[in-house]
C-alpha cells in the first residue's frame, strides 16, 4: 500500500484534517451525515475522484444501500443483498480486506462509475457486515487516509448501527410490554367476569336445589295422607270395600305411590347434581350383598316366571364403596331386567379384576334387547326406549339416570351391550377401593 | 291391622305434627289399634302436653313451626321428668351424625304409612318394657 499523496486544499496539517473529521464523525447522530461527511473529506483530502458510503440500516439488516456519494456514483443503485454471496462486493464483506476493482469491470452491479475503485469493509470484524467504503482511486493501491477513513467511519457506523438497533430494540420491548399490560389486564378482566359468572351460576345452582328440595317436601307432605287414607281404606279401616271400590283405591294407591317414586327420584337428581347426596364409605363382601338384592326382588322374581340365576367368581375380595348405593343401582338393574324380559333366563355375575383392581357385577338377560341408535339415550332422564305415555312398561323411567349418576359417583361407570332380540346386559365397573373425595 | 294392647290403661301416644290431615290420619290409625292417642301441632304444644300428659311414646314430626321436634326432643332428653319418654322422630331425611341427632330413640322417614309408624311405636314400647 502507498502512502498516498494528500490534497490539502484548506491548508490544514494532515494531522489536523483527521482531527476535524473525527470531530464531524462524533458530532453526528445518524449515518447518513457521517457518510456524507466521509465522502465530502474522502475527495478534499485524497485522490479519490468518486466516492460511496454503503451500509446496512437495522430496519434492513440483510441490505447494503447507498448512505452517501460523490462524483459520478449511481444514486439510483439498488443496493447490495447480503446473501447475494456471488455479488463481487459480498465477497470483499466476507474476506473483511479491501478489494480492488479495475476499471470497466462489473458494470452495471457495482455502483461507481467507469473507473476503477477500492472496496473497503466498515465496521470490526465482528460487525464487518455494517457496509462498505466505495473509493474510485487511479491504481491498485490503497492510501493510507483512505483506509484510516474506512477505520473511523467503521467505528461510527457500528456505534450509530448498534444504538439505533438498541433504539429500535427498546421501542419493541416497550410495545411489547403495553401490550402484554393490555393482554393481562383483559386476562384479570375476563378472570373477573368468569369467576363472577360462576358464583351466580353456583348461587344459582344452591337456589334451584333448594328450591326443588323445598317443592318435593311440599308435594310429599300431602301425598303422605293420601297415601295413608288410601292404604286404610283398603285395609277395611272404614268397612270392607265392594270389589268395585277396591279395585279403584288400589288404582289410587299404585298411582299414588308411582308418584312419590317419582318425587323420590327426582329429590335424588337434585340433591346429587347439587353435590349433596353424602357418600357412606365401608368395607363390605359383594355376595352377601347380591343375596340381599335378590330376596328384596323376590315378589319380582317371582311374579316374572324367569330363571334367575348368579354367578360369583371364587374369591372374591371385599369392596370399599358405598354399600347402600352400590344395592339400588344392582336392583334397578335386576329390576329392569325382570320388567323387559318376557321369558327365558336373568344372569348376574360378579368379577373381580386384579389388574385394574377393579369389579364388575354384570345383569344379563334374554329379553327384548335395545336398539343401539337407543342404547345412550335410555341412560337419559325420563326416557324409556318407548317413552309414550301409554307404554307398555311402567317406572319412572329415571332408575337407569339415577344409576349411571351413582355410578360415577362411586369412581364407577355403568356399559351397556344390547342388541334388539338378543336380550341386554348391563354391566357396572367399580373399583376396589375409593378414593375418597 | 295390629293386635290392640292388653289392659285397661292402654299406652298414651302424643302425635306431633303440623300437618293436620297427617296428624289426624296417625290418630285415626292408633286409636283404631287401641292406642289412646294426644295431638300436638308444634314443639312448644307438645311440651306442655309431655309435662300435662306424660304419655309412653312421643311421634315427632321434625320440621314444625314455632319450636321444631329437634329442639323440643333435646328440651324433653334434657329434663330428668321426661328424659325417659321415647321419642319416634318422623323426619324427609335421617340425621348424618349424633350431634344432629337430639337424642331420639327411633327414626321413621317420611313418607311414612300409618301401619308402618304403628310398628315403630309397638317396636319401641317393647324396648321400654323389656328395658324396665
Amino acid at each position: 500500500l502507498t502512502s498516498g499523496i494528500i490534497l490539502n486544499s484548506a491548508q490544514q496539517s494532515p494531522s489536523e484534517a483527521r482531527l476535524e473529521l473525527v470531530e464531524r464523525l462524533l458530532g453526528c447522530e445518524a449515518p447518513e451525515p457521517c457518510a456524507q461527511a466521509a465522502v465530502e473529506w474522502l475527495a478534499h483530502h485524497t485522490r479519490t475522484r468518486a466516492s460511496a458510503c454503503l451500509a446496512a440500516m437495522p430496519e434492513h439488516p440483510q441490505r447494503l444501500s447507498v448512505l452517501a456519494s460523490h462524483g459520478p456514483a449511481r444514486a439510483q443503485w439498488a443496493g447490495l443483498e447480503l446473501d447475494d454471496t456471488a455479488h463481487p462486493l459480498a465477497q470483499v464483506l466476507g474476506c473483511h480486506q479491501p478489494g480492488w476493482f479495475p476499471a470497466g469491470c462489473g458494470q452495471p452491479t457495482l455502483p461507481l462509475g467507469q473507473e476503477g475503485f477500492f472496496a473497503v469493509p466498515l465496521g470490526r470484524q465482528a460487525s464487518a457486515r455494517v457496509g462498505l467504503l466505495l473509493a474510485a482511486l487511479p491504481g491498485p493501491e490503497l492510501p493510507a487516509d483512505v483506509a484510516w477513513l474506512a477505520c473511523c467511519l467503521g467505528a461510527q457506523l457500528s456505534r450509530l448501527y448498534e444504538s439505533r438497533l438498541l433504539q429500535r430494540l427498546q421501542a419493541l420491548s416497550s410495545e411489547f410490554e403495553s401490550r402484554l399490560q393490555a393482554v393481562t389486564t383483559e386476562l384479570a378482566e375476563q378472570n373477573e367476569r368468569l369467576r363472577r359468572q360462576a358464583l351466580q351460576l353456583e348461587q344459582a345452582c344452591a337456589a334451584r336445589s333448594q328450591f326443588l328440595a323445598n317443592v318435593s317436601h311440599e308435594l310429599r307432605t300431602p301425598l303422605n295422607a293420601m297415601l295413608g287414607y288410601t292404604r286404610m281404606l283398603l285395609q277395611g279401616v272404614s268397612g270392607e270395600l265392594n270389589p268395585s271400590q277396591h279395585r279403584s283405591v288400589d288404582r289410587i294407591d299404585s298411582n299414588g305411590r308411582h308418584l312419590l317414586q317419582l318425587i323420590n327420584d327426582i329429590l335424588d337428581i337434585t340433591r346429587i347434581e347439587a353435590g349433596r347426596m353424602p357418600l357412606h364409605l365401608g368395607r363390605f363382601p359383594l355376595p352377601a350383598l347380591l343375596r340381599e338384592v335378590l330376596a328384596e326382588l323376590e315378589p319380582l322374581i317371582a311374579r316374572s316366571r324367569l330363571v334367575v340365576s348368579v354367578a360369583l367368581a371364587p374369591g372374591l375380595p371385599r369392596l370399599y364403596s358405598d354399600r347402600q348405593k352400590i344395592k339400588r343401582i344392582i336392583i334397578n338393574l335386576l329390576s329392569n331386567a325382570l320388567k323387559f324380559t318376557p321369558q327365558g333366563s336373568v344372569r348376574v355375575c360378579a368379577e373381580y379384576h386384579p389388574a385394574p383392581g377393579s369389579f364388575t357385577v354384570s345383569v344379563e338377560d334374554t329379553g327384548i334387547g335395545i336398539r343401539p341408535e337407543d342404547q345412550e339415550r335410555i341412560f337419559e332422564d325420563f326416557q324409556q326406549v318407548d317413552s309414550s305415555p301409554t307404554r307398555a312398561y311402567g317406572g319412572t323411567g329415571l332408575g337407569l339416570s339415577i344409576s349411571r349418576r351413582l355410578a360415577h359417583m362411586l369412581e364407577g361407570r355403568l356399559t351397556l351391550h344390547s342388541a334388539p332380540g338378543q336380550g341386554s346386559t348391563f354391566t357396572l365397573h367399580l373399583p376396589r377401593r375409593m378414593r375418597r373425595p | 291391622m295390629t293386635d290392640t294392647p292388653a289392659g285397661d290403661t292402654q299406652p298414651l301416644i302424643l302425635v306431633v305434627d303440623d300437618y293436620p290431615d297427617a296428624r289426624e290420619m296417625y290418630a285415626d290409625y292408633l286409636e283404631l289399634c287401641g292406642y289412646r292417642v294426644a295431638q300436638a301441632g308444634n314443639g312448644a304444644e307438645a311440651l306442655e302436653q309431655v309435662h300435662a300428659l306424660r304419655p309412653d311414646v312421643i311421634l315427632m314430626d321434625m320440621s314444625l313451626p314455632i319450636m321444631d321436634g329437634w329442639e323440643a326432643t333435646r328440651r324433653l332428653k334434657a329434663d330428668e321428668r321426661t328424659r325417659a319418654i321415647p321419642v319416634v322422630a318422623l323426619t324427609g331425611h335421617p340425621p348424618e351424625s349424633q350431634g344432629q341427632s337430639a337424642g331420639c330413640d327411633a327414626y321413621v322417614l317420611k313418607p311414612c304409612l300409618p301401619e308402618e309408624l304403628t310398628e315403630q311405636v309397638q317396636r319401641v314400647l317393647g324396648q321400654r318394657r323389656a328395658a324396665g
